[in-house]
């Protein structure tokens, strides 16, 4: 499982990913609600605008 | 793989010099910018990617890997319990002290010393020690840092001085109050002058130095004398003299500061950091500098 895991992940093309996925509007907290409520992982981002 | 994607995370992101990200920062021991943590469904964290990778399908696969739980901490464990290794041993105490869990690092570094780790990694775990002691004593963790950025010719001496650096810049970010912001602050300013003496002609220290007075606009004259040495030592390099021409900037020579910038902008005219400050310094209508 993980060697085809591995593989699988090498071959994804990163431009696949790049803007394509769009970033929750609510609070933090209100997002991790939403991510148990529908079951799914949670990826947070801090940032910086400099 | 979009979709299934889309389908399976929620994703969040913060601005971390917004005042109301400020205790989330704190919380989750946010120490580098960017930095991306996954949870899982329950809110656990299962790992984190800090700073930036140039090569965009590594830093995914990363990611990717973590959301199916591979190389994750819970999942390294595992492997290490099957096998005990090092350098498993020695990544797993770096990635509890990415998230913040001091007693979880240095139980690691004990772990990974046990097995006779080779001098680099043993150097390594020496510098992760050091900072995994901040977590848990703060005073015995500078005075371990302190102790490695001040001795000569010490091959762990610049990163330790980075990473207690990092430290009271992250306290003074994630300050609750004035008090403990000036604190921090004159606390990383001991730090630049020890080392900077124990370590006179680094240009790194000199240049991290110049670029924080000029950032606050404190100890211009000396943050000056630090610039132009940096320059000297490190010739023809455009960062140093983005450096330099920033604190002429700050200090009021804006002549100094355009000729200077000109000059990085002939060895890196590609630098969009160095136009930014082309830009600032030729603006009529820029803001006066600090006195």
């Amino acid at each position: 499982m993980r060697k085809f895991l591995a593989v699988v992940l090498a071959l994804l093309p990163a431009a696949l990913m790049a803007g394509q996925l769009s970033w929750h509007q609510g609070t933090l907290d209100q997002a991790f609600a939403a991510a148990k409520g529908q079951n799914k992982a949670l990826v947070l981002k801090f940032y910086a605008d400099w | 793989m979009i979709d299934r994607l889309s389908q399976t995370v929620v994703m969040v992101r913060l601005n971390i010099d917004k005042a109301d990200t400020k205790p989330f920062s704190k919380q989750y021991h946010v120490g580098g910018i960017p930095t991306v943590i996954v949870f899982s469904a329950q809110g656990q964290e299962v790992d984190r990617i800090i700073g930036y990778d140039d090569d965009r399908s590594s830093w995914l696969k990363t990611l990717l890997g973590y959301l199916y739980g591979i190389d994750t901490i819970e999942d390294m464990q595992h492997r290490y319990e099957a096998k005990p290794d090092v350098v498993m041993a020695h990544d797993l105490a770096q990635k509890y002290l990415d998230r913040g869990d001091g007693p979880s690092t240095l139980l690691w570094v004990e772990k990974a010393r046990s097995l006779n780790p080779d001098t680099g990694t043993a150097n390594k775990l020496t510098l992760i020690q050091g900072q995994g002691l901040l977590l848990t004593d703060p005073p015995k963790g500078t005075e371990a840092l302190m102790g490695l950025a001040t001795a000569p010719d010490n091959a762990l001496g610049e990163e330790a001085f980075q990473a207690l650096s990092a430290y009271y810049k992250r306290q003074a970010r994630n300050a609750t109050s004035p008090q403990e912001k000036k604190q921090a602050n004159e606390a990383r300013l001991e730090v630049f002058h020890k080392v900077m003496a124990a370590r006179p002609s680094d240009p790194d220290v000199l240049t991290e130095y110049a670029w924080t007075c000029a950032s606050e606009g404190i100890e211009l004259d000396k943050a000056l004398a630090a610039a132009q040495k940096a320059a000297e030592i490190k010739k023809n390099d455009a960062d140093t003299l983005a450096v330099l021409a920033e604190v002429y900037y700050k200090s009021g020579n804006k002549p100094a500061a355009l000729e200077t910038v000109d000059r990085a902008l002939k060895l890196a005219p590609d630098e969009t950091f160095i136009k930014t400050l082309k830009d600032k310094y030729s603006s009529k209508d820029e803001a006066k500098p600090k006195p």
